[in-house]
């Protein structure tokens, strides 16, 4: 009974939240807005130029996969999706927050009965409608490679499990680095910051350490494989070998515990804590004076000073 | 009704705004008047909820801004002296962004905000993007987004800066309108004889002190007790002065211009009247007697230092 009534109130509060946050959220607007401003030609001569490009690679990619006959695996086309996704999504939402305080429509949020979290949760929502989108889209060559090469024996990523896996891997690190990057966004007080610091961790932790681990451990495969095991481009990997004919099942470090789904979960569930720090960074706007806040003793140091 | 109590800002030592109290009923148009730095931006964002007071408090419509700031910023529309627009978006949009923000009904929105862009003149411009609008249209948005909720205080800082003189006419009027529709209006400005013109109620302040509060005329009488008159003679400017010092209520006479003589008086509109018949039973040929107004920028002059925070 107790059970029940518990349950049922837990429901309810989902809901409320739910309604709350997505549902009746204002700032939906924001998918408006971000498909108006990445997604539709416009009065923006520097959107209607990317935007053209980015479609003329987009059936260029087409056209050659259906040349290549399928000998192009499609999680190579996952794993080149993951990169092109980690650096778009810095583009697209590195001045959410930090680009409402130069604009200085900040005030007109805060004065305004909306609470922090439906804020963050719109403008996060904003860019995750931009980004189905786009994973849409690429979903389409991505399917059309996996189907030209059935039936044919490639090196490996070309397994329909793998390569779904694959995809889950590639969007919740998207999913991540989105949510990353408005925590920065948050945290930052110019635009141009936000845009440098998320893409410095990026390589930093893509690229920089991995090689780092890779030169000091080298040999050492099992040691290199946990250090690095967080990886994206490194579970993408992991699925396309073992999606190769020639693969040994005996090896150990094959086991789809340690790779895809594992990963799917870990994204998600810290994509979850950089929202809820977001929405707990935002504070008063007095934070415009002194964003980031010092520590107790500076700022106590500060008023003995004064 | 608003209250404000004892409204404290510091900001690491430096006092910014020293415990301003007032209030306003509906219907009122507040003045605030003070130099850059002086405290009305930083009064303005503590009673929007936007700056959290050091002490005191500020009471709109039985709500306070400590206990209940959702509420207290239900019942405000806040203008801030910069635009804060979003670029990307249509003018009609942009308003009903606002319209959900502030939980206008969705069935209600498109009357809403037809109607707010009626009183704002801004109709013909309802699908126009809002990074094409003049500067004084983008100023009259922002007062079309403030009354999308039809809030019962608007807290307008610096609204005419930047506008050309027809701009800042209609803006006038508009505020002058909401006035007279009942709603509380505190209106920050450096251009004061504007405020003198559509404001029931001023409030000067300097070092984050509030000098002097209440309507205009009691303002400017309190600190103007005497009048000053203005007599033009064609003859003897001088002789006239001297005359004039001698009488009583008369406080002061010289000669400023070409014949114009200004009077520093605290009688009546009677003995005033005495006056120009002494003057013109005595000889001097009068072509001008006319009292000149003292005003606000008078009154802030003589009260005020220039000194900021």
């Amino acid at each position: 009974m107790i059970q029940t009534k518990s349950r049922t109130r837990g429901r309810a509060r989902l809901q409320t939240l739910a309604r709350n946050l997505i549902i009746e959220n204002p700032m939906i607007v924001e998918v408006t807005r971000f498909r108006r401003r990445f997604l539709t030609f416009g009065p923006n001569p520097i959107t209607n130029v990317m935007l053209a490009l980015v479609l003329v690679i987009y059936f260029s990619l087409i056209l050659v996969l259906i040349a290549a006959r399928g000998s192009i695996p499609p999680l190579a086309l996952v794993m080149g999706q993951t990169g092109i996704f980690a650096l778009a999504a810095p583009a697209m939402l590195h001045s959410a927050i930090v680009g409402e305080r130069e604009r200085r429509s900040w005030d007109l949020l805060l004065v305004a009965p909306i609470s922090k979290a439906q804020i963050v949760v719109g403008k996060f929502l904003g860019a995750l409608s931009a980004l189905s989108v786009a994973s849409f889209f690429f979903a389409i060559p991505i399917a059309l490679s996996w189907f030209l090469s059935l039936g044919k024996s490639l090196g490996g990523g070309s397994g329909l499990i793998e390569v779904i896996l694959g995809e889950l891997v590639s969007l919740s690190f998207t999913i991540l680095v989105c949510a990353f990057t408005m925590l920065i966004s948050a945290r930052v007080k110019r635009s141009f910051m936000a845009l440098g610091v998320t893409l410095g961790s990026l390589l930093v932790f893509l690229g920089l350490l991995p090689a780092l681990f890779g030169t000091a451990l080298s040999g050492d495969r099992i040691g290199t494989e946990f250090l690095l095991l967080g990886h994206p481009l490194m579970a993408l990997n992991e699925l396309y070998i073992r999606a190769s004919p020639y693969q040994d099942t005996n090896d150990p470090l094959f086991s789809m515990a340690l790779y895809g789904l594992p990963h799917v979960v870990i994204y998600s569930a810290l994509s979850a804590v950089m929202i809820g720090w977001t929405i707990n960074t935002l504070t008063f706007a007095e934070n415009e004076v002194k964003f980031l806040p010092k520590s107790k003793s500076a700022l106590r140091k500060a008023k003995s000073h004064a | 009704m608003l209250e404000v109590q004892k409204l404290r800002k510091e900001y690491a030592g430096l006092t910014a705004v020293e415990g301003i109290s007032f209030s306003l009923q509906p219907g009122d148009i507040f003045g605030f008047i003070g130099s850059n730095g002086a405290g009305k931006t930083t009064t303005i964002r503590m009673i929007a909820t936007l700056l959290e007071p050091t002490s005191g408090t500020a009471i709109l419509n039985g709500s306070d801004i400590h206990t209940d700031p959702m509420q207290v910023r239900r019942m405000i529309g806040y203008m801030p002296d910069f635009f804060g627009l979003y670029d990307d978006v249509k003018v009609w949009e942009y308003l009903d962004f606002f319209a959900a923000i502030y939980e206008v009904p969705f069935r209600q929105r498109a009357e809403v905000i037809d109607s707010v862009l009626e009183m704002t003149n801004l109709t013909v411009k309802r699908n126009a993007f809002v990074q094409s609008l003049s500067r004084g249209m983008q100023q009259r948005l922002s007062l079309a987004r403030c009354l999308v909720h039809d809030p019962s205080l608007l807290l307008l800082d610096e609204p005419a800066s930047g506008l050309d003189p027809r701009a800042r006419a209609e803006l006038k009027e508009l505020i002058a309108e909401l006035g007279r529709m009942g709603k509380m209006v505190i209106v920050s400005s450096h251009i004061l004889p504007e405020l003198a013109d559509f404001c029931n109620t001023v409030g000067i302040i300097e070092h984050g002190e509030l000098l002097a509060f209440g309507p205009v005329k009691e303002v400017v009488r309190s600190f103007h007790p005497s009048r000053i008159l203005e007599a033009r003679v064609i003859t003897n400017p001088l002789g006239a002065a001297t005359l004039l010092s001698a009488q009583p209520n008369v406080l002061n006479a010289q000669v400023m211009s070409e014949g114009e003589v200004r009077i520093d008086f605290t009688g009546d509109s009677e003995a005033q009247s005495d006056l120009l018949m002494l003057l013109v039973h005595e000889g001097y040929r009068v072509i001008g007697f006319t009292e000149q107004q003292a005003d606000l920028e008078d009154v802030f002059l003589k009260i005020t230092t220039g000194a900021v925070n």
